[in-house]
C-alpha cells in the first residue's frame, strides 16, 4: 500500500476512526507515515495555538427573538396587521390560530413583539380587552420598533413536570386541575404532558430614535412563572407539523407574500396536519406580567405613541385605554384571523377567540394576578368548558 | 428527514417552525466560525444575525443545505468583514483586558492582543479557502461539515486543511522576522 498522504495524516490527527482499517493498519507499520504524522501532528498543534479566541457563549433563544424582531421590522410596513399576533412568523395563514395559542400563553407574545414588550406590559394587567385589527391599522407604529431591542436578562426555561402537582411545586402556582368529566370525549383518554417554568425577566432600552423624553429609559418586565398541561398526542403533531411544514413552505415561496388567505391551500395543509394528529388541547397559567421603568412613565409612553402619524382610531383607543385604572390589557386581534368575545369564564369576564379557519379556538382570562388560557382545536364550546372546570 | 436536536438547555413545549429549529440547531456554530476570524462575540453575532437573515430572505429553512451554506456565508462574511478594513490594535487590546479572565498579567495581555491581531492579518493574506478552512475546522465543524461548507469531500478536507496550516506558518514566520 502506498504512504499516507498528508491530508490523510491530517485527517488521522483529528478523526483517526474516519480512516478505513487497512490505512490504519499500514500507519501503524509504517515508521515513515508516522514521522511525517509528528511533522503534521507538530503544524497542527501550532495552528490551534494561533486560532484560539476567547470562547463566545450565546444565546441563540434571545438571539432568535432579535432576528425575528429585524424581521418583522422589515415586514412591518407591507403586512403590519397581522405581525403582532403571528406566531407563526412566516405563514400568515396560521396566524389565527398562533394569535389564539399565542394569546393563551402570552409569554411569547409580550415577550417577541415591539408592542407587547415596550407597551403592553407596561402594568400588571387584571382583564383583557379584544381589540380587532385591521390590515394597516398599525402602520403608524412602524418606528416603534426601531426605539430599542428588547433583552433578555433571565431566560424562560421550560421543564418537564410528570404531573399537575411537579408543574405546580415547580412553578409555585397552584395545580393545574381538570374537571375530567368536563373533557370532550375526544380527549377523554388522551395523553397528558406537563410543564412549568420558572420566572423571567427582558428589558428594552430607549435608544436615541425613540422621543427625546423616553430616551435613556429602561423598562423591565418579569413574567412567569407559568404552568402548563397539554392533552393529547404531542408526538403526532410533531410528525404532521413536520411533514406539513415541508409541504407548506413550498407552496408559499411559489406566491407573493401575504397572498395566502385563511383559505388558500396552505390553511388546508395545517388543517389536515392538525387533523392527522388528532384533538390537543392547552391549559396554560402564568402569574400577570409585570413591568417596572427607570423613568419612563406610562404617559410619557402613551404620549410619545399618539403622537405617531397614521395611528387609526382603533389603535389610538386603544392605546388611551392602557392606564385604564382596572388595569384592562388590549390584546389585538387580527380582523379577519380571529373572532373575539367576550365571555363569562370563571366568574370573571375572559375574551373566546375563535379561528375562522376552523384550526381552533382559545378562551383567555385573568384572575386573582394570573393569566389562564384554554386553547385547542376543539370548539369555543367545549374550551370554554373546561375552561369554566379548572378548579 | 430526521428531527434536528435541539441543543442542550432549550426545550420547546411544541414543535418549533424549521427556520426556529434550524437557528436554533446552527447559531452557536455560525458566531463560533464568526468570532473564529474576528475573535470579537458582539462582532461575531453581528455577522451571525447578518448570515441568519439573508438566508431567510432567500431560502427554505428545511433546505438539506442550509447548515453548509450558513457555515459557508459565516466565514466569507467575517473574512470579508477583517479584508474590508483596517482593525485598530487598541480594539484587540481591549478585547483581551474585557473579554479573556485568565489572562491578567498586563504584558501577557499586551502579547495575547498581538498574537491575535497578527493571526487575524495572517488570514486576510491567505487564500480565502485556506483561510476558510483553517476558521471552520478550528471552530469545532467536522470534516463533513467542513467539506459540505466548501464544497468538497470530507477526504479532501485534510489536504486542503494541512495546506492552509503550512501556509498559516508561513505567514506567521514572515510577520514575525519583520
Amino acid at each position: 500500500m502506498r504512504h499516507l498522504s498528508d491530508g490523510a495524516l491530517r485527517r488521522l490527527y483529528d478523526e483517526p476512526y474516519a480512516l478505513d482499517e487497512e490505512t490504519r493498519a499500514h500507519y501503524n507499520g509504517c515508521q515513515q507515515c508516522q514521522m511525517q504524522f509528528t511533522a503534521v501532528a507538530d503544524d497542527a498543534r501550532q495552528a490551534l495555538g494561533l486560532m484560539a479566541v476567547p470562547a463566545a457563549t450565546v444565546d441563540p433563544a434571545g438571539a432568535l427573538a432579535r432576528i425575528k424582531a429585524r424581521t418583522r421590522e422589515t415586514k412591518a410596513s407591507r403586512h403590519s396587521s397581522v405581525i403582532v399576533l403571528r406566531g407563526s412568523w412566516r405563514r400568515p395563514v396560521v396566524g389565527g390560530l398562533a394569535a389564539a395559542i399565542v394569546a393563551a400563553g402570552l409569554v411569547v407574545t409580550t415577550a417577541l413583539t415591539p408592542l407587547g414588550a415596550n407597551l403592553i406590559q407596561i402594568f400588571q394587567p387584571s382583564k383583557i380587552q379584544p381589540v380587532s385589527i385591521e390590515q394597516g391599522d398599525l402602520t403608524g407604529l412602524d418606528a416603534f420598533a426601531s426605539w430599542g431591542d428588547v433583552k433578555w436578562t433571565r431566560l424562560p426555561e421550560l421543564k418537564d413536570a410528570g404531573s399537575a402537582a411537579e408543574a405546580a411545586q415547580i412553578s409555585g402556582l397552584p395545580a393545574i386541575r381538570v374537571d375530567t368529566r368536563k373533557l370532550p370525549k375526544s380527549l377523554a383518554n388522551a395523553p397528558v404532558t406537563y410543564a412549568a417554568a420558572g420566572q423571567a425577566s427582558g428589558s428594552v432600552t430607549f435608544n436615541a430614535n425613540a422621543p427625546s423624553r423616553l430616551q435613556g429609559s429602561t423598562l423591565t418586565v418579569v413574567v412567569g412563572p407559568a404552568e402548563t398541561a397539554v392533552y393529547g398526542d404531542l408526538n403526532k403533531l410533531a410528525k404532521s407539523a413536520g411533514t406539513s411544514a415541508s409541504g407548506g413552505a413550498g407552496a408559499e415561496g411559489s406566491k407573493p407574500e401575504g397572498s395566502s388567505g385563511p383559505r388558500g391551500p396552505a390553511a388546508d395543509t395545517v388543517k389536515d396536519a392538525l387533523a392527522a394528529a388528532g384533538p390537543i388541547m392547552a391549559i396554560a397559567e402564568m402569574r400577570a406580567p409585570q413591568v417596572s421603568s427607570t423613568g419612563a412613565s406610562v404617559a410619557d409612553i402613551k404620549k410619545a405613541l399618539l403622537a405617531q402619524p397614521g395611528l387609526s382610531p382603533t389603535v389610538r383607543a386603544a392605546i388611551q385605554s392602557i392606564d385604564d385604572p382596572k388595569g384592562t390589557l388590549p390584546l389585538p386581534i387580527p380582523s379577519g384571523y380571529v373572532n373575539a368575545q367576550t365571555v363569562k369564564v370563571q366568574n370573571v369576564d375572559g375574551t373566546a377567540l375563535g379561528d375562522n379557519t376552523g384550526l381552533g379556538a382559545a378562551v383567555i382570562w385573568i384572575k386573582n394576578g394570573r393569566v389562564y388560557g384554554v386553547a385547542g382545536t376543539l370548539t369555543e364550546t367545549e374550551l370554554l368548558a373546561v375552561a369554566n372546570s379548572l378548579s | 428527514m430526521p428531527e434536528d436536536p435541539e441543543p442542550d438547555g432549550y426545550r420547546s413545549p411544541v414543535p418549533m417552525e424549521p427556520f426556529d429549529r434550524l437557528f436554533m440547531a446552527e447559531y452557536g456554530k455560525v458566531v463560533a466560525v464568526a468570532n473564529r476570524v474576528l475573535a470579537d462575540r458582539t462582532e461575531a453575532e453581528d455577522v451571525a444575525q447578518e448570515v441568519f437573515l439573508e438566508f431567510h430572505r432567500k431560502h427554505r429553512p428545511d433546505a438539506s443545505y442550509a447548515p453548509a451554506w450558513l457555515h459557508r456565508a459565516a466565514v466569507h462574511t467575517s473574512l470579508n468583514q477583517i479584508r474590508g478594513r483596517k482593525r485598530r490594535e487598541r480594539r484587540e487590546l481591549m478585547d483581551a483586558q474585557n473579554r479573556d479572565q485568565a489572562v491578567v498579567d498586563p504584558q501577557s495581555v499586551v502579547e495575547v492582543g498581538e498574537d491575535r491581531r497578527q493571526v487575524r492579518e495572517a488570514l486576510e493574506r491567505l487564500p480565502t479557502r485556506a483561510a476558510a478552512v483553517l476558521t471552520l475546522r478550528y471552530s469545532g465543524l467536522s470534516y463533513i461539515e467542513v467539506g459540505a461548507a466548501l464544497g468538497v469531500g470530507a477526504g479532501q478536507v485534510g489536504t486542503l486543511l494541512r495546506r492552509a496550516e503550512q501556509a498559516l506558518r508561513k505567514e506567521m514566520s514572515r510577520a514575525t522576522s519583520f
